[in-house]
């Protein structure tokens, strides 16, 4: 994509979602980065700004262990890292506690939370 | 006839390019109701890797935040674990009502980010004369957990008699990891920094494609961005940093990134002062950084 498009100044993959502001600074001093690499997902310091304030995403977890031969997932998002459940709870209630009515779990492979 | 109909559209064939570069296609065998479809060679690694704590490697790892509680008997750490482990009361509770460590007890037995400078650096000390916070022990059984779990570990008592020892139950809580991008330098011949802007024009523009997954990263990405001190704006003409939140799931979805970053190539090479920043599932780095030979695009 660099190749074709110079002009672009971060290439980031989506475990870094949460890094964006450290990608950005040193996008800002002149580089051009590409952040692929697998790493640790950690949990965000900042909420999110959420679209609804009635129905809510969460993120269980991260990534696809299996290996379809059709889907290109498991080779960008990465192997499956839940989030741990104090995490997700903790979550949901505070959502809860911002009055949303609907959480939405959400997951690449959700039925294998916690493998 | 009809049957083969109804068959093909049941098996919607992907001549997806992703496959052309193991030189694979999809057959149709056999013929009437009997369709076998043989499977293509996809790339496949040696040994691959199917827990992220086997793929990251452990110098890439810079802080883990952990909890704990701290008892005077093995027994009372043994039963802490059946409390939390049958969720009859939260971790903060017990550590606020039981643990004898008086820094953390308050926060619920959190004892926050510690990087992995610090905790090799208390390693080092020396045992019962270090009054390091918190315990090596504890640090050490904590870096060696996987996200979530527990674990019970002994260290020699702080205070009290020599020779006894207090009993911890720890758990490792998250990780972070340290964040090394590929950097390239740029050529400045009409480089003008954002830094510069003042910090009341800093708009931003996100697209976002593909699923509900994209929506929440999307989502989360906002309130980074929020807190960096961005404003948010639809129209991506005016915007100095925009961002593709994007999906290549299919080869479609793959291009459109592609009709979409053009525009806005098309601005900055025009010398104005536009951050372009694309997120998301784009295989091409992913080929590269998986050495394969894959085909030019």
């Amino acid at each position: 994509m660099l190749r074709r498009f110079p002009e672009v100044d971060v290439v980031m993959g989506p475990q870094y979602a949460n890094r964006i502001g450290d990608l950005l600074e040193s996008a800002l001093n002149g580089n051009q980065v590409v952040a692929t690499d697998p790493s640790y997902q950690s949990e965000d310091e900042m909420p999110a700004i959420r679209a609804s304030d009635v129905s809510a995403w969460v993120n269980v977890i991260y990534g696809c262990n299996e290996r379809c031969t059709y889907c290109v997932v498991p080779f960008t998002r990465g192997v499956e890292q839940s989030r741990t459940l104090d995490a997700i709870v903790g979550e949901v209630q505070q959502l809860v506690s911002h009055g949303y009515r609907e959480v939405t779990l959400l997951g690449q492979n959700i039925d294998s939370w916690g493998r | 006839m009809i049957r083969i109909l109804t068959a093909l559209t049941l098996f919607q064939v992907n001549l997806n390019p992703i496959h052309s570069f193991s030189h694979s296609r999809f057959w149709f065998i056999g013929r009437g109701h009997g369709l076998y479809l043989s499977a293509p060679v996809v790339p496949t690694l040696e040994n691959v890797k199917y827990r992220i704590d086997d793929i990251v490697p452990e110098s890439a790892i810079e802080a883990i935040k952990l909890r704990y509680i701290s008892v005077s008997t093995q027994q009372m750490a043994l039963e802490c674990r059946d409390v939390i482990s049958q969720q009859r009361m939260s971790f903060q509770d017990l550590a606020r009502n039981i643990s004898l460590c008086e820094y953390t007890r308050d926060r619920g037995g959190d004892a926050g980010w510690i990087t992995t400078d610090a905790i090799e650096k208390s390693s080092d000390a020396v045992p019962q004369k270090s009054s390091s916070f918190p315990l090596p022990e504890i640090l050490n059984a904590a870096y060696n957990l996987k996200k979530g779990e527990t674990s019970i570990v002994s260290s020699p008592a702080r205070s009290g008699a020599h020779d006894s020892s207090e009993w911890h139950f720890v758990q490792l809580m998250d990780v972070q990891s340290t964040l090394s991008p590929m950097l390239k330098k740029r050529k400045l011949d009409n480089y003008q920094s954002l830094a510069g802007e003042s910090s009341t024009n800093l708009i931003y523009f996100m697209e976002t494609m593909g699923c509900q997954m994209n929506s929440a990263d999307s989502e989360r990405m906002a309130g980074q961005l929020a807190d960096l001190g961005y404003a948010r704006t639809e129209d991506s003409g005016s915007a100095n940093l925009v961002i593709f939140n994007t999906c290549s799931i299919r080869d479609h979805a793959e291009h459109k990134v592609y009709s979409h970053i053009g525009p806005h190539a098309l601005r900055k090479k025009k010398g104005e002062n536009v951050k372009i920043v694309v997120r998301g599932l784009s295989y091409d780095e992913q080929a590269i950084a998986l050495s394969m030979s894959c085909r030019d695009q």
